[in-house]
């Protein structure tokens, strides 16, 4: 039977809390199930000591976790929105990211933070956001995006177990996406993409809910008689260049789609990469699928207006594969 | 609750330790005059802090954790690292404490319980409470202790936490050093509970918990302190603010200046900024290691013979480290991109 | 794409013709009757290059974007933002400096009249078509066919690429209209024909994937014709421009130096052209399949002791060969001498000798293994992976190569379904093996998957007919479908 990300994902959780008891949940509410209802139950079951509701305090709460780290626990925060990670920055940045750096290999910081982005129906400017481009330019970090609730499922646990702080961002209108399980589910590797579907024309690139845009780009594409490779990048950073590179010697035309805005997003990340690493593999400028560089507005009808889309993607793709545009 | 005074021959050891944080301070700013260019960055001195470093480490039993500020020579000569390994460090060596990849600022020993610290000022408060809480998770009675400034005490990580910490009962010692001065601000210009003509431990009572001022110059005096708080934190009664008045007796660091420019440390900023030489004078005659060597001799513990066969070791302890990390090659360069992740 | 079709009106003045062409509204997919003109993308008076988009349609699916498929100067809109249109309806007209290019590229211009006619077909029957297909760079052409050499500008910016049919059918007659003076765009000075291609400032526009196969195939890629955004030289460009030159070589001469034959390549090219030019040969295919052979295998692997050999398939087709030889002496002969001189003859053979191919570095060795018969399955492994390795390694005698009536060619799992192989002369014929896979076989009426095998035996017809070769392999393969195996 089919279940929910959240579903899934509280799956993960439980599963984890009881493989090891160094796991421990923190965040705002998550005793109680949390903003979203992901960690609902899970105190009941493991006690509150291993899911701990925090006060609103982001910056010190990171900074709990990170301690925690330090010492041998393996931390789960919740930071409620990514728009609130704002208040974490520092800790994240300039902490946890660099602990095992500084202390010349003494520490770790084993913390996975989960969160939440993107936008979804009217939650306005400041809980809508897609942040993780700012946190790929952090050295020390590891960031997740995962496109699914089964690559959450393994992507989470595979961050749990990781040893590295990994920011792990959900997004938001996955939050209801149904999947089956499968028997044995399988645990990715941090920083390896997947190939979401093969194709030989041209290679989209995308992560997070944006993946099954491009899933949905493919279809359309395919009418067209446009045979398209989806990637989806799982971990933005590391970056996985190896499989964007064997995709691109394929394609030799790259689109790649986000949620968030272009400038300075990930997919300028990638574009650069693409085009300084494998510049002799490319048959047209790598384009980009993104937001306009504007903030998300609350009017549900604009922020539809304002979301890179299927359309967007199927445009690119064509002008890449045409040879038109650009 | 009340802790038992130390013992001669414990008094004997912390006096030791104090000698060795200044003899060890000294070497570093001496760096600048007797090997030019050798030390690079920042350094922050912790002379002065010595007494207050010294009685609240004293305390420390294997388990604990220390966590600190960039002000940090002192914390781990106390718990026992290899002061050739903090001065290669200091010096940026491969030999260094953390390979040459922290530098003076993130100096962290582990296997001897410090954590490391933070150049961000007020950011280790919460790391701390998070050790504090695996601690608490732990069942075995360990403590943590978090030293920050003054300053740090105006920073919102600071009063989170020990919301959080207080809430949570975790088992940590936050300790203040309130050495007056934010680099060229005195404590009263920037703190409401200072400027009120309060002690800075009043914040404490926002977050039920104890609040303690202490004379961090004298070791014996913050021994007690601390050691009341730890007490209470390893018996599950949660955390203590405590605040050490100590006075720091160098400027806040050495100047920062862009490559090429030969560093230095500066006068104080009590007589460079705010012309106060009197206040100055007053603190040097205050100093907390002549004024427990002045103690420990007068009541017998220690003879001058054997304070100055102390000084005379301590001083050959620390030669020894300045010459290991002048020899103490330079990392190699692919080192640097060692440690990133797992 | 989604392309315009040009309509072009011409008129003349001051002594160079300019084309108006109108745009029109594609059919975009199947069904698409009516769409909403969303913005234009360009202004009157802008110039627009061949496959920029000119406009955003709102269909009942998508929005799309409509593109021009001729460079000019966009002079009139002829329909409001938000105005429905039809398929068909025109939506604007562009004006195209033809004379100009068709001035400067006579050749060109007839060549690419003659192209453009050929490919005519398709689009006018409706572009769309053309269009979804996706894998046409060039798109749409004009509907009308254009009698003047004019013709040539607006069918440059329409379908200006060098596609296969069109040079295939130019291939034959090297003139002064080929396609190799075609895409010799490099000698033509830049103009507005020549902007289609970047040129305008001397420097061929063309992206990383296509130089570098420009530069590894040895193609000028300045010779190349590109179908890009502003002419640019694309990965398609020049996979077309290299199967041109394939199609061409000769009239156009080679990219790269002939190659003098090695000693083996003579040998093999010498034999093959022996057998096909005086060996009236004819091949007899039929099904095997391979079930009790894997028994048989799995059944010697699991007995045979320590440092036996393995025994591959070849060894189980080598011994039922030799065995259908002796079955069938007819065929295990060779024919000597002219059909017409009275000492022609056919030669018998003594015994079971047999070639087995061997695919060597830039070549093929066909060792010969003696007296087959004689040998049990062990000793023909040893014997054959013997020799094999001896041929791999470039070091068989000469009486290895010789005295053999037939010979196995079994090119392995990565092979073709079935083949056809030539005999090697004196040899009488050749078994071809095609490569396993699993088939369904009818057995008393019952339906089984069976690892089945396409075998092909080529005979030398003055040695032996049909009937003969078709007995010698239904023998054969009842060999192989047997159990009955010399160990």
């Amino acid at each position: 039977m089919s279940q929910t990300f959240i579903e899934i994902l509280r799956r993960a959780l439980d599963e984890e809390l009881a493989r090891d008891a160094s796991v421990h949940l923190l965040g705002e509410d998550v005793a109680a199930g949390g903003a979203f209802g992901v960690t609902r139950g899970l105190a009941q079951k493991h006690g509150e000591q291993r899911v701990r509701n925090t006060p609103i305090s982001e910056a010190a709460i990171t900074g709990v976790a990170t301690g925690a780290a330090l010492c041998g626990l393996r931390p789960v925060l919740e930071i409620m929105f990514i728009d609130f990670a704002t208040l974490a920055l520092d800790c994240l940045v300039n902490q946890s990211a660099k602990y095992r750096y500084m202390s010349g290999g003494q520490l770790a910081v084993p913390m996975v933070v989960r969160t939440q982005a993107g936008a979804a129906g009217g939650a306005a400017a400041q809980h809508s956001q897609s942040l993780e481009a700012w946190f790929i330019h952090v050295p020390g970090l590891v960031v997740v995006a995962p496109s699914s609730p089964v690559e959450a499922y393994g992507l989470l646990k595979s961050a749990i177990r990781l040893g590295d702080p990994v920011l792990f961002i959900e997004h938001k209108r996955l939050y209801t996406m149904r999947e089956d399980m499968p028997e044995n589910p399988e645990l990715p590797p941090i920083g390896k993409a997947r190939i979401a579907r093969e194709g030989k024309d041209v290679t989209l690139i995308a992560y997070s809910a944006m993946v099954n845009i491009a899933l949905e780009a493919a279809d359309e594409l395919a009418r067209a008689g446009i045979s398209a490779e989806v990637l989806d990048l799982r971990t933005l950073l590391p970056l996985d260049m190896r499989t964007i590179a064997a995709s691109v010697a394929k394609t030799h035309r790259v689109v790649i789609a986000h949620e968030a805005v272009q400038n300075g997003g990930v997919g300028a990340e990638i574009a650069a990469r693409i085009g300084s690493e494998l510049f002799d593999e490319l048959d047209a400028p790598v384009t980009r699928v993104a937001c306009p560089f504007v903030p998300i507005p609350f009017a549900p009808e604009l922020e539809r207006a304002l979301l890179p889309g299927r359309d967007d993607i199927v445009r690119a793709a064509r002008g890449l594969v045409h040879g038109q545009g650009h | 609750m009340s802790v038992q005074a130390p013992n001669a021959e414990r008094q004997i050891w912390m006096y030791t330790q104090m000698l060795r944080i200044r003899e060890f301070e000294t070497r570093v700013k001496r760096t600048f005059t007797d090997h030019p260019g050798v030390i690079r960055g920042h350094t922050h001195l912790a002379d002065g802090a010595e007494a207050s470093i010294v009685g609240s480490l004293a305390n420390f039993r294997p388990g604990d954790a220390a966590l600190a500020t960039y002000r940090c020579h002192g914390y781990p000569l106390v718990l026992g690292s290899d002061p050739k390994a903090m001065m290669a460090e200091i010096y940026g060596r491969a030999d260094g404490l953390c390979k040459g990849l922290g530098g003076s600022m993130h100096l962290t020993d582990v296997k001897r319980g410090f954590l490391g610290t933070s150049g961000i000022v007020g950011a280790g408060i919460p790391h701390a409470a998070g050790a504090a809480w695996a601690a608490q998770i732990r069942k075995k009675g360990e403590v943590v202790l978090s030293f920050f400034g003054d300053g740090a005490s105006k920073q919102g990580a600071f009063h989170e936490t020990l919301n959080i910490a207080s809430l949570w009962k975790l088992p940590v010692i936050f300790v203040m050093e309130n050495n007056g001065y934010n680099v060229v601000t005195t404590t009263a210009q920037e703190d409401a509970n200072a400027a009120a003509g309060h002690p800075l431990s009043i914040k404490a009572t926002a977050y039920e918990m104890p609040g303690v001022t202490v004379d961090g110059g004298d070791p014996l005096a913050v021994y007690q302190t601390v050691g009341e708080a730890i007490e209470r934190a390893r018996s599950g009664g949660g955390p203590t603010l405590v605040e050490s008045k100590v006075y720091r007796l160098s400027a806040h660091g050495n100047i920062i200046a862009p490559p090429g420019v030969p560093l230095h440390y500066p006068e104080h900023e009590a007589i460079a900024v705010f012309g106060k030489r009197e206040e100055y004078e007053a603190a040097l005659r205050g100093d907390p290691v002549p004024r427990f060597r002045g103690v420990l001799v007068q009541n017998g513990t220690l003879t001058s013979a054997k304070a100055d066969e102390l000084a005379k070791q301590v001083a050959a302890e620390m030669e020894a480290a300045v010459q290991f990390a002048l020899q103490s090659p330079f990392p190699k360069n692919e080192s640097a991109l060692d440690y990133n992740f797992a | 794409m989604t392309s315009c079709v040009p309509r072009a009106d011409w008129c003349t003045g001051r002594g160079t013709s300019v084309a108006r062409v109108a745009l029109e509204i594609p059919k975009v997919g199947l069904v698409m009757e009516q769409a909403r003109l969303v913005r234009w993308l360009k202004n009157p008076g802008d110039f627009v290059a061949q496959g920029e988009p000119v406009l955003e349609l709102e269909t009942e699916k998508s929005v799309v974007e409509i593109e021009a498929t001729v460079s000019g100067r966009l002079v009139e809109q002829l329909v409001k933002v938000d105005e429905e249109a039809k398929v068909g309806d025109r939506v604007a007209w562009l004006e195209t400096d033809a004379a100009s290019s068709a001035a400067t590229h006579p050749t060109a211009a007839t060549s690419r009249e003659s192209e453009a006619s050929a490919h005519a077909a398709a689009p006018a029957a409706g572009s769309a078509e053309a269009s979804a297909s996706g894998t046409s760079a060039g798109g749409a052409v004009p509907r009308a066919s254009h009698p003047t050499g004019a013709l040539g500008s607006v069918a440059s910016a329409g379908a200006s690429h060098v596609s296969s049919p069109s040079v295939t059918s130019h291939a034959s007659s090297p003139s002064p209209t080929s396609p190799a003076r075609d895409v010799s765009r490099s000698a033509g000075p830049p103009g507005a024909s020549a902007s289609a291609n970047g040129h305008g400032d001397g420097r061929v526009r063309s992206s990383p994937v296509a130089r570098r196969l420009a530069a590894q195939s040895g193609i000028d890629i300045g010779t190349v014709v590109g179908t890009g955004p502003r002419g640019r030289v694309q990965l398609e460009d020049v996979r077309r421009a290299i199967q041109a030159r394939s199609l061409q070589t000769g009239a156009n001469g080679a990219a790269s130096a002939p190659q003098p034959l090695s000693s083996m390549r003579r040998a093999l090219a010498r034999a093959m052209t022996l057998s096909n030019a005086t060996v009236p040969q004819f091949a007899v295919e039929r099904s095997v399949d391979w079930t009790a052979v894997q028994a048989a295998r799995a059944r010697f692997a699991s007995d045979s002791r320590a440092g036996s050999p393995k025994l591959s398939v070849n060894d189980f087709l080598l011994q039922a060969i030799a065995r259908a030889l002796l079955s069938y002496p007819a065929l295990n002969a060779t024919f000597r001498g002219d059909p017409e001189s009275p000492d022609a003859a056919i030669v018998p053979a003594v015994g079971a000798h047999i070639g087995l191919v061997v695919a060597v570095d830039n070549g093929l060795l066909v060792p010969v293994l003696h007296d087959v018969e004689r040998l049990g399955l062990a000793e023909l492994a040893r014997r054959r992976s013997e020799v094999v390795e001896r041929a791999l390694q470039g070091r068989l005698k000469q009486a290895e190569l010789e005295g053999a009536t037939f010979s196995l060619s079994n090119l392995g799992a990565r092979g073709p379904d079935r083949f056809n192989a030539l005999i090697n002369p004196p040899q009488s014929a050749i078994l071809a093996v095609g490569r396993q896979r699993e088939g369904v076989v009818v057995l008393n009426g019952g339906i089984h998957v069976r690892p089945l095998s396409t075998l092909s035996v080529t005979v030398d017809h003055r040695v032996a007919d049909g009937r003969l070769a078709a007995e010698f392999l239904a023998y054969l393969v009842e060999i192989l479908e047997g159990d009955d195996w010399r160990v």
